[in-house]
């Protein structure tokens, strides 16, 4: 399975920057996502109602698919820890408040994890294969792996793989509470989305091609480039969490830059050079759930 | 590789385990009524399909030990139990769990979030760390010691169809020997006031492909099988329910919640799956359709069957009468159903029917009776246009 044409909404310049590592600005609890003009993607209309989520959905995945040159793919499947969190925590103030009378529907039906596949095919006007993997911070990886059983099958020879996660000021109140509880030390919550262009036969937009996509074991496998949100665990390895902050959904940006680097054929980054790049390896760890992507250059 | 059942387990409001589901069945006699449980405004005025055991009785039972688990999970790991042990596998790290839930453990969250948005209560956010879908599946492989692939699917209602469905792909390219796969989704207020903000429910019992409908009943249920390859399972003689050998999953991309009118998701998964299975539509023997009871639904779905079938239609019927509509789950609770069909060579009833819808030339299957059934097809639809359908074949 070949990978190219990416699209990544992060709290970096990646969705228009060409080079999105040559000016990474530490992530800290202020951060703002660097958002798209959403209005080349969606009606007002629309925009209106949509959450983070969703907007970085449809944008992603439709710029993401714009980058191939494909009209249409025969597939999307998704990724996403906590879906629509905001549309859920929403609904369920007002169920709260009003004492369970008289509410509106609009945040219930998107707070459904589904909502982001949904809207994409929506969108596209897709009639494909639609699907949405929530398991925490591996839910790229089977997004992924979905992916890859897909074009295995025979089912599908190009999938829109995406991964996204929002925040919200009330989500990190609540998270911070729930660590306290665990005496966890929260890192610096982030969001962000990032889709993918996956296809069963080289594209010329391909960059990469993934050797393999485990959800398993921690890896031992060796690369020229570490992307890692533990660089204590792995030597040598750039810890991308520091700029896109950490969420269910960073591993997207893990992976963003390192398609962009082979597109490059360098990676240049907060003082650290690697040239000659055959393979690249984005790692993600998170409560005890290993998830390594190694990718090779073609 | 033909794909293999070895083992079913189910809970629902018709039953804890697979017998008694199937004994309800046959004698018509339906879980949904007054909710004891769930703690709703809602439980007063409307109907749902409650599974019978409390959260203590289902911890008590699977010998859980701990307060950080949600009755999704709690369901999950109770049907799971029965699947594994009557499938009688050795547990290795070639075992893989793709699991479903449509809100995860919302149930118990929302034991925080009543006083946290009432009060500004902060005392219970622990039980936060069982909120996400992820962690019910993580849970639930662990208490079985599953430690491969183990992913939760979350597309609304056709959520346990498309677990199915990957399950056998990933036994078909080599990448598990053996996988669990189904859903589990407990009833919680936000689902039922979710529901009810769409003006979708009955406040009576539901009437699926009656044209006097008035919207589903809700229902919590979990569901799982155990798949394997059909000379995997007779090399170690395991009992086979039945084989998986259809399946498809489309996006009707009409509408976020809306089935559009000519049911065109629902006729291509119908279609696609077919065509998976290498079957005409003549070759299927029952349908158990999604049917939920909503104007919406069973209006497209029979629309979409009509455009499939044409006037040969085998036996029809919805058993969300039975059950309510149990979101993630339903797909798997219908595909224990429809190999319980299949077993018992009987077509299962329709409760609640009264008047034809006017365009169908059909009326559902209204009454038990024996027939030949070599494949059933079920379908599962949700939110977001999501439309999948798994065909069943006697092995």
């Amino acid at each position: 399975m070949y990978l190219g044409a990416a699209s990544c909404i992060s709290y970096q310049d990646t969705f228009g920057g060409e080079n999105p590592w040559s000016a990474l600005a530490e992530a800290n609890a202020e951060s703002q996502l660097i958002q798209p003009d959403y209005k080349e993607f969606v009606s007002p209309a629309m925009l209106r109602r949509m959450s983070s989520a969703l907007k970085m959905g449809v944008a992603g995945g439709k710029s993401c698919l714009q980058k191939s040159g494909l009209k249409t793919c025969d597939a999307i499947t998704v990724g996403t820890g906590l879906g629509c969190v905001r549309d859920t925590l929403r609904f369920m103030k007002v169920m709260y408040e009003e004492a369970e009378i008289g509410l509106s529907p609009t945040s219930f039906i998107q707070s459904t994890h589904n909502s982001i596949a949904g809207q994409i095919a929506l969108l596209l006007g897709n009639h494909g294969y639609n699907m949405t993997h929530v398991q925490a911070g591996l839910s790229l990886g089977y997004a992924l792996s979905d992916a890859e059983l897909l074009i295995g099958e025979g089912d599908a020879e190009t999938v829109l793989v995406g991964a996204v996660d929002e925040k919200t000021e009330e989500l990190v109140e609540l998270l911070t509470k729930l660590a306290a509880t665990a005496n966890y030390d929260l890192p610096v919550i982030g969001e962000g989305g990032a889709f993918f262009l996956a296809s069963k036969e080289k594209l010329v937009s391909s960059v990469a091609k993934v050797v393999e996509v485990s959800m398993v074991e921690p890896t031992t496998r060796d690369a020229d480039l570490v992307l890692t949100n533990t660089p204590s665990e792995m030597q040598g390895g750039f810890n991308y969490t520091r700029f896109s902050g950490e969420h269910f959904s960073s591993p997207g940006f893990g992976l963003y830059l390192a398609l962009k680097a082979f597109e490059a054929g360098v990676f240049m980054a907060d003082g650290m050079l690697v040239e000659n790049l055959d393979q690249i390896l984005v790692h993600h760890s998170l409560f005890g759930q290993e998830l390594t992507i190694l990718l090779e250059k073609v | 590789m033909e794909i293999a059942v070895t083992g079913i387990g189910a809970i629902s409001a018709i039953g804890n385990d697979v017998q008694e589901n199937l004994a309800s069945l046959l004698a018509k006699k339906t879980g949904i009524g007054k909710a004891e449980l769930l703690s709703s405004k809602l439980a007063e005025t409307h109907l749902f399909g409650e599974v019978k055991l409390s959260n203590n009785q289902l911890k008590a039972g699977l010998n859980w030990k701990g307060d950080a688990v949600s009755r999704t999970t709690l369901l999950c790991a109770w049907a799971m139990k029965e699947a594994i042990e009557q499938s009688g596998f050795e547990m290795d790290d070639q075992v893989g769990l793709v699991s479903s839930t449509s809100v995860g453990g919302m149930d118990r969250s929302e034991g925080f979030f009543e006083p946290y948005y009432t009060e500004q209560d902060f005392a219970n956010v622990f039980v936060l760390g069982t909120h996400d879908c992820g962690t019910c599946t993580k849970q639930a492989a662990a208490h079985f010691g599953i430690t491969g692939y183990a992913t939760t699917i979350s597309t609304a209602c056709s959520s346990a169809a498309n677990a199915i469905a990957m399950g056998a792909r990933l036994l078909r390219q080599g990448k598990l020997k053996r996988v669990i796969v189904g859903g589990t989704d407990a009833l919680c207020r936000f689902t039922a006031n979710g529901f009810n903000s769409l003006m979708i429910l009955d406040t009576e019992w539901c009437k699926p492909f009656s044209a006097n409908r008035a919207g589903l009943n809700l229902g919590e249920a979990a569901a799982y099988l155990v798949l394997e390859s059909k000379e995997e399972a007779e090399a170690r003689g395991a009992e086979i329910h039945g084989l998986v050998t259809g399946w498809a999953n489309t996006n009707d991309a009409y509408h976020q919640t809306a089935s559009s009118p000519d049911g065109n998701g629902a006729f291509m998964a119908m279609s696609q799956a077919l065509e998976k299975a290498g079957l005409q539509s003549t070759d299927i023997g029952y349908i158990n359709a999604h049917g939920t009871g909503t104007q919406n639904n069973d209006q497209s779905e029979s629309i979409a069957i009509h455009r499939v079938f044409g006037v040969q239609k085998p036996p029809i019927s919805s058993t969300k009468a039975y059950t309510g509509h149990t979101l993630a789950a339903a797909g798997a609770i219908e595909a224990v159903y429809s190999l319980l069909a299949l077993k018992e060579q009987k077509f299962l009833p329709n409760l609640n029917y009264q008047d034809p819808i006017e365009d169908n030339d059909w009326k559902p299957q209204l009454e038990v009776e024996s027939g030949e059934i070599n494949h059933v097809l079920s379908n599962s639809f949700g939110f977001g246009g999501n439309n999948s359908t798994v065909i069943f074949s006697k092995a």
